[in-house]
């Protein structure tokens, strides 16, 4: 429908760049800030999917905030589909909605109780749109089939549907003014296993039939693994590796990456998740010097306490911010240092 | 052999609501062999937690038991009255539930609700019970126990809260820990140090567990034999490599192939060599 030659110019250029991202959140006088996205960079091409994976506290859900003007930025520059959001007035980031939406974790507390699923999914349409009467219910019919729900649940309240149609419904009220970039925060997170893989199938052949661009935010490196060419691991604020997603996570550089996948429990027994159990919990509040990972990190040494390490290259378009990237790392608990 | 430490045979419970009566399990069956993990898995209204509930007798309102019995040791455990039920759950049944900051009670510390659960199931003076709580919190993994003690649930992690509640359920040296969805809401890595902590204290303390989950990967890693849970029933179970491995039922080998997303994957990665 929407033109091959639209898909050709976009092929390979970048529909999200973010730069030097900050953001901080004040607390009570006397304590400090807590520090939510620090130094953050990165960008998605046009119809691709970035991951990004991270724990409670790691910012993910901030970026996706971020890239969408919903949280003003302290510092840094946020370009989407070509046009500035940090700094832009809060009537263009309206204007602009329609084409950049998002879905969130919990598809019930997302949708109006009090609306049947048509009601929901024309509300987007009656605010962004001038579809009225019988044009606005033929698009509610349209977006309804393109998310596989069947006709006859249009007349049904969100507490009538299960977990999956519910999110399906948001997902169509996402794509009703025709957006080219989803921020999905953990979209299956609360649902069901056979559940998750209906809704992620759904998610990529929607990408592929309308070109979207993806940022999928989520803990679980499964749902990672199945939609993302590329992913992003955060902890506490900072991007501590980025790259292809395969080969991140299968040959992971970042010791915090390693555990992450360590921590991982296949369902095959014979696959035993990593005999090693990263200690500790860390808080945004309790924020170590130097690597943002030290005060887990079980090689750390003097000089990961000094600074932060920058991004670098371990392999083409793989980077991590450890100071032993291509380097040996010395064993784990080896090298206490004083 | 030794007999088991735990069996349910012929569970059947139906729940009474505006439209009518629906049953919610239907001869439901297990056995938790003493010192092993059972698994109990299944989805959302697969009737999991209701045998969970069935079995320590926290039936929601209109829950009504209609067939079946519940034995721990030789202790028939169905038709106890609600002082003798009452003091089975604390003493001999430990519970473990999702999201520790509400199996809490958030207005007092950790110490007051611990001591609380000593002085109704134990006869220990003040001094005995403040040393028996800080030695089961320290069993958890706690280090610093007496800040964690005078702690109040929402100062705590969320994983040192699921210690406390872990330390909590074993004040009284109960014969089975039953832990519903023990790590559902948690970070990765704090998930993996939880099972690590209930797999060394079913070890240490010769523990039986049960343990209810939708994670077939805990299942995978952690249990000794599994029960599969749908609609009510329980549609295979057995030894754990035997129901992972060798699935017999069409729904075991559903879940299984749907759990790690695999299809998903090599469509994506077909996709893109195109």
């Amino acid at each position: 429908m929407s033109g091959v030659s639209e898909g050709a110019e976009t092929n390979g250029s970048v529909a999200i760049s973010v730069e030097g991202l900050h953001k901080t959140f004040p607390t009570r006088r006397g304590v400090p800030d807590v520090v939510a996205v620090e130094d953050l960079s990165f960008e998605v091409e046009y119809g691709r999917t970035l991951g990004i994976v991270g724990e409670s506290g790691s910012g993910k859900s901030t970026v996706a905030r971020c890239i969408l003007g919903l949280t003003p930025v302290d510092s840094g520059a946020v370009e989407v589909l070509g046009r500035s959001i940090v700094g832009a007035p809060a009537r263009s980031l309206r204007s602009w909605r329609n084409e950049m939406q998002i879905v969130f974790q919990e598809p019930y507390e997302s949708l109006d109780p009090r609306y049947r699923v048509w009601e929901s999914v024309a509300e987007p349409l009656l605010l962004h749109t001038d579809l009225r009467g019988a044009e606005l219910s033929t698009r509610v019919h349209q977006l309804l089939e393109q998310v596989a729900l069947t006709a006859d649940l249009a007349g049904r309240y969100p507490h009538e549907l299960s977990g999956g149609q519910q999110q399906r419904v948001n997902i169509a009220r996402a794509l009703a003014t025709s957006p080219r970039v989803l921020v999905l925060d953990e979209p299956t997170a609360s649902l069901d296993v056979s559940v998750q893989e209906g809704v992620l199938q759904l998610l990529l052949n929607l990408q592929r039939e309308l070109h979207l661009t993806y940022v999928l935010i989520s803990h679980d490196l499964r749902a990672i693994r199945a939609v993302c060419e590329r992913v992003a691991v955060m902890y506490l604020g900072r991007l501590v590796e980025i790259g292809p997603t395969d080969e991140v996570l299968s040959n992971p550089e970042h010791p915090y990456t390693e555990f992450l996948i360590g921590a991982e429990l296949s369902v095959n027994p014979d696959v035993k998740p990593a005999a090693s159990v990263v200690r500790g919990e860390v808080t945004a509040a309790e924020r170590p010097a130097g690597c943002v990972f030290t005060s887990r990190c079980p090689h750390a040494v003097d000089a990961c306490h000094e600074a932060q390490p920058p991004l670098v290259d371990a392999t083409a378009g793989h980077e991590a911010a450890c100071i032993f990237v291509n380097r040996e790392r010395p064993a784990a608990g080896a090298a206490v240092s004083t | 052999m030794t007999h088991p430490a735990l069996v349910v045979e012929d569970l059947s419970v139906e729940i009474a609501g505006r439209d009518g009566v629906t049953p919610v399990l239907r001869n439901v069956h297990l056995s938790l062999e003493r010192g092993r993990m059972h698994g109990l898995v299944g989805e959302t209204g697969s009737g999991k937690s209701m045998t969970a509930r069935s079995i320590v007798g926290l039936l929601p309102p209109g829950g009504q038991v209609t067939s079946g019995t519940v034995r721990l040791g030789d202790r028939q455990l169905l038709g106890l009255g609600s002082k003798e039920i009452r003091e089975v759950r604390g003493a001999s049944i430990g519970m473990v539930f999702q999201n520790p900051r509400t199996a809490l009670y958030p207005m007092t510390t950790v110490e007051t609700q611990m001591a609380n659960v000593l002085k109704a199931h134990m006869s220990l003076d003040r001094a005995g019970r403040a040393t028996r709580i800080r030695e089961h919190l320290r069993l958890v993994g706690i280090d610093d126990v007496d800040r964690i003690a005078r702690s109040y649930p929402h100062e705590l992690s969320g994983g040192l809260a699921q210690r406390a509640v872990i330390a909590t359920a074993l004040l009284c040296d109960p014969e089975i820990l039953i832990a519903d969805e023990p790590t559902t809401g948690l970070d990765t890595t704090i998930q993996r140090q939880i099972l690590e902590l209930i797999a060394f204290l079913q070890d240490r303390l010769a523990l039986s567990v049960l343990v209810i989950t939708h994670d077939l990967g805990i299942i995978a890693q952690y249990c000794d034999t599994v029960s599969v849970m749908h609609d009510g029933r329980v549609v295979e179970d057995g030894p754990m490599r035997q129901v992972l491995l060798s699935p017999q039922h069409d729904y075991t080998v559903r879940l299984i192939a749907a759990s790690d997303l695999q299809k998903l994957r090599e469509q994506r990665l077909e996709g893109s060599a195109r």
